[in-house]
């Protein structure tokens, strides 16, 4: 096995000193000379008419220096995939929280001061909160113009279909898949079990909020401070909106508090930019918490009903599911996310007859957005919970039942994908066998649950790197990708001095900067390991060739004799003839290399291209991740609480880059999923949200966490990353909820189906149980 | 109406004219210049913005600045001297106790807190305090593990 100096090591992250005394600057820590402070007038009204906004006395209050509505806004849409958004709305609000007006003012009361005096006149609409209501024939229509909407294909080389809107309905995506004959795998079938899991809303809740600041010149150069998961893709989106070059436009990322997914999409930018150029000043907002809650929304919540055939060898013949998602007012990055979700609602299990149906209908609730692993969690509930269903019937252990079923190398999905390298089997076992699994469970209401994942990332989108190395052979790695907290930076600046044999102290990364040049689509969908590390490796060799070759004049030796090492270039076994890299590079100036990764799904950067067809036209998208997860759970008989007290995440990550961040990624998504698994849920009623605070959005305290989070990482792998990783990032939290709901059901028997898993559904199923026992 | 009041932050003094509702938290990051204090929910209920008052974790954004006049304050920033990093602060680098960062100040300071009142706690004592704050990318397994390194560190100092 290859030895590495910095891959695989326990390696701080670079900013960790800055975070640990305070001076970290996140955005609300950027302040500028003559600054205003923007708050927005938010509607309160799920769904109304807008009559008339007047802004008057608005105008004239104390410290108002500018008072935006839509008729100052460019008039246009903007979307990730359907152009569904109005920033300021002029026709209807469509979920309580719209903004509908912003101001700007000296200090931030004036600014909140004046919000309360615009008025705004409103006739109220039908309301519709409920996937399954807004479908129905009669269900108020949100968009009425969908049909004239723009819309977008997701990249010119993603493998998804382009997204079809069905114009007079809510519906804004739609996606279908059939493979072999689903009615005649039915009749194979020795049994059929159907259900139904409903998913509701859970929140990213990063601990800071949403926040931006812009600057508009008068010569129209723009400047914005954001906590944005991805600054070349708001760079484009804001200067479309504004008719800008995008030259024009700068994005500067600021380390985010968290992001989740919740901070890939322009949401307060143009505001932002819209105030600074009526006021000709800086404007800064940052929202409140109760507006996050109310604004920001969360995960795409869905009803799946599932319908799976099974020989009574526990052979999977045939499964239909039928999965609705609630978009919420606008789309975001549904569309994609939700026919990812569909396609992992699937399972990873060989089925040879399948047919999926997946629809994105708009609701009066805050547009959903993806949510650490796009919309996988969710899906993963419903098809996990399922087959446990489905192992009963057979009276199979889960374990398995999985196994039989499970894809393996060389195995080809519904849509035709054949799959390198799977393993699930290993994830599957390796997770069973730390928990204990089969072993005596030595408590009553005690219980053990497994369930698979799968995920892929989106081919098709670029990352760029720059290594720059100066001639005192300090060196300067940037992309363009922000550091969210993640620790990306670090991993960047590993495999840079890996290459280039640099110890850490000399290396600056940095690059979440537009006008530092270069393009990344950003950190999100576990990316920035994977696309920027493959730049930032390719950079880093290309300066290292520049190196040697500049040495092997220097020494008058062939390049191929040479070796980097210790910040020296030496000759190859003959460490003792050598010559120190400051020598090397004296006169230089500086070396550059760059790279760029695009990780295309057909015959680009991905290893494992898919090779197959489908009805579709051969979708492909390569970059699969595999896991499991098992929970060990204990259910108070009496109180029906769940207490999680030992879990196992076991992933083929490929190759861990730096294992303080890994662990620490599997530690915080396997309680972020027990959040969703337990406590967490955005309650709405009639497009009103009735917990949009911490008091009443209960998230896991490190009292609940289990005493035990137990990562299992399989390496070395074949993944399309650096060393071969996979990326990671997201993986952890996906099978989560689905093994703690299959451990409850384990425990004190009775099938939770729809999230979360609270005390009180399971003691009303406990009670169900006891009276059809009585 | 203003007020003119003292405040001893990190030992250092500061007189600023507020007004009575002004808010702790607002007064630390936008009068005397420590952001280090986060503003998370301003309901009480993250801790992002936790200080120490009078060696008590509090949090800024339920303290009116007027009560905290003539007290002693304790942010992040006055944790570590010059570039030599408290203990705690070494500790939840060296050990990745930490993601995003946002909760970081609230958490050592809890932490802190904790420790100065009883130096060799249990994990469940630890788990306990720690709980009055969120971290939502963590999962808290390594800010726990690198509170009882320090406390154990502590103890061992103290038997040599």
């Amino acid at each position: 096995m290859t030895k590495y100096r910095l891959i695989g090591k326990q390696i701080p992250r670079m900013d960790a000193a800055e975070k640990v005394t305070g001076r970290l600057r996140y955005v609300a820590d950027v302040k500028l000379p003559g600054m205003l402070y923007g708050k927005l007038l938010r509607s309160s009204y799920p769904h109304a008419r807008i009559l008339g906004i007047d802004t008057g006395a608005a105008e004239r209050h104390r410290g108002v220096l500018a008072v935006i509505t839509g008729r100052d806004m460019p008039q246009k849409r903007h979307g990730h995939l359907v152009n569904d958004l109005s920033f300021l709305p002029l026709d209807k609000v469509r979920y309580l929280g719209e903004p509908v007006a912003a101001v700007a003012a000296m200090d931030e009361a004036a600014a909140e001061e004046a919000i309360q005096l615009i008025q705004v006149e409103y006739q109220e609409l039908p309301t519709v909160s409920e996937e399954d209501e807004a479908i129905r024939e009669h269900a108020p229509i949100l968009h009425e113009e969908l049909a004239q909407y723009e819309v977008q294909s997701i990249t010119t080389s993603s493998p998804l279909p382009v997204g079809n809107v069905v114009p007079g309905t809510n519906i804004c995506y739609q996606l279908q898949l059939r493979a072999g004959d689903v009615e005649e795998g039915f009749r194979e079938a020795d049994r059929i079990v159907e259900e139904t899991f409903r998913v509701p809303m859970v929140h990213h809740a990063p601990m800071e909020t949403h926040g931006a600041v812009a600057d508009v010149t008068l010569a129209g150069h723009v400047t914005i401070w954001t906590c944005t998961q991805g600054i070349s893709r708001l760079q484009r989106w804001l200067a479309e909106y504004f008719d800008l070059p995008q030259s024009m436009v700068r994005i500067i990322g600021m380390k985010a508090g968290g992001g989740f997914g919740s901070k890939i999409a322009m949401t307060l930018e143009p505001y932002c930019v819209a105030l600074s150029k009526r006021a000709g000043r800086p404007v800064r907002i940052i929202l409140t918490r109760d507006e996050e809650f109310i604004s920001i929304g969360g995960w795409v919540p869905g009803t799946f009903r599932f319908k799976t055939g099974v020989k009574n060898d526990g052979r999977l013949v045939a499964r239909q599911v039928s999965i609705r998602w609630n978009a919420g007012a606008h789309s975001y990055t549904s569309p994609v996310a939700t026919a990812m979700g569909a396609l992992v609602a699937l399972g990873p299990y060989r089925v040879p007859n399948v047919q999926l149906e997946s629809s994105l209908v708009y609701t009066n609730r805050p547009g959903s957005r993806p949510w650490r692993g796009l919309a996988a969690t969710q899906a993963n509930w419903a098809v996990e919970r399922h087959t446990d269903s489905l192992a009963r019937s057979v009276s199979m252990d889960p374990l398995e039942f999985r196994l039989k079923n499970c894809f393996e190398t060389g195995d080809a999905t519904p849509w035709g994908e054949v799959l390198e390298d799977v393993r699930l089997r290993e994830c599957l076992l390796s997770a069973a066998d730390t928990l204990g699994w089969g072993k005596a469970k030595g408590k009553p209401c005690r219980g053990r649950g497994i369930a698979s994942l799968w995920k892929w990332t989106v081919p098709g989108f670029i990352s760029q790197a720059l290594v720059k190395v100066f001639e005192d052979g300090s060196v300067q790695v940037i992309t363009g990708t922000p550091d969210i907290g993640t620790g990306s930076e670090v991993v960047l600046a590993q495999i840079a001095g890996e290459v280039l044999s640099v110890p850490l102290e000399r290396i600056r990364v940095y690059g979440a900067d537009s006008d530092a040049g270069l393009f990344d689509y950003g950190a999100s969908a576990s990316r920035s390991a994977v696309y920027s590390g493959n730049a930032v490796l390719q950079a880093a060799r290309a300066v290292r060739e520049q190196i040697l070759q500049l040495a092997s004049r220097h020494l008058q030796v062939p390049l191929e004799e040479l070796e980097l090492g210790d910040e020296r270039v030496f000759l190859k076994g003959k460490s003792e003839t050598s010559v120190p890299l400051a020598r090397v590079l004296r006169g230089q100036s500086v070396l550059m290399g760059s790279g760029a990764f695009r990780g295309e799904g057909q015959d680009g950067g991905h290893r494992g291209p898919g090779r197959g067809t489908s009805p579709e036209g051969g979708w492909a998208f390569a970059d699969w991740k595999f896991g499991a997860a098992a929970a060990e759970v204990e259910v108070d008989p009496e109180t029906g609480a769940t207490q999680v007290t030992r879990i196992v995440a076991a992933h083929d990550i490929g190759r861990v880059l730096n294992r303080l961040n890994v662990e620490t990624q599997v530690h915080g998504s396997v309680v972020m999923g027990l959040g969703a698994a337990l406590t967490e849920h955005m309650a709405f009623d009639g497009g009103r949200l009735l917990n949009p605070s911490f008091m009443e959005y209960i998230m896991l305290t490190a009292l609940e966490a289990p005493r035990e989070i137990i990562p299992v990482l399989l390496e070395p792998g074949t993944g399309v990353g650096p060393y071969g990783a996979k990326g990671f990032g997201e993986l952890p939290v996906v099978a989560v909820p689905a093994a703690v709901g299959n451990a409850v059901a384990d425990a004190v028997g009775v099938e939770v189906r729809d999230l979360p898993i609270t005390p009180e559904k399971v003691l009303m199923a406990m009670e169900g149980v006891e009276r059809q026992d009585s | 109406m203003e007020k003119s009041i003292t405040l001893w932050v990190n030992g250092q003094r500061f007189t600023l004219e507020v007004e009575p509702h002004h808010l702790l938290l607002d007064v630390l990051r936008e009068r005397v210049g420590l952001t280090g204090a986060r503003r998370g929910c301003e309901t009480g209920n993250c801790g992002s913005c936790t200080i120490l008052l009078d060696g008590k974790a509090v949090r800024s954004c339920l303290q009116l600045a007027v009560r905290a006049r003539d007290r002693a304050i304790q942010t992040i920033e006055g944790l570590s001297e010059g570039e030599k990093l408290h203990p705690l602060q070494r500790a939840f680098m060296e050990k990745g106790a930490l993601e995003c960062g946002y909760c970081t100040s609230g958490m050592i300071l809890l932490a802190k807190g904790l420790l100065d009142e009883n130096p060799t706690p249990t994990e469940e004592e630890v788990r306990r305090v720690l709980a009055s704050n969120l971290c939502r990318c963590t999962g808290y397994q390594k800010m726990i593990q690198a509170i009882l390194a320090v406390a154990s560190d502590t103890q061992a100092q103290r038997t040599r």
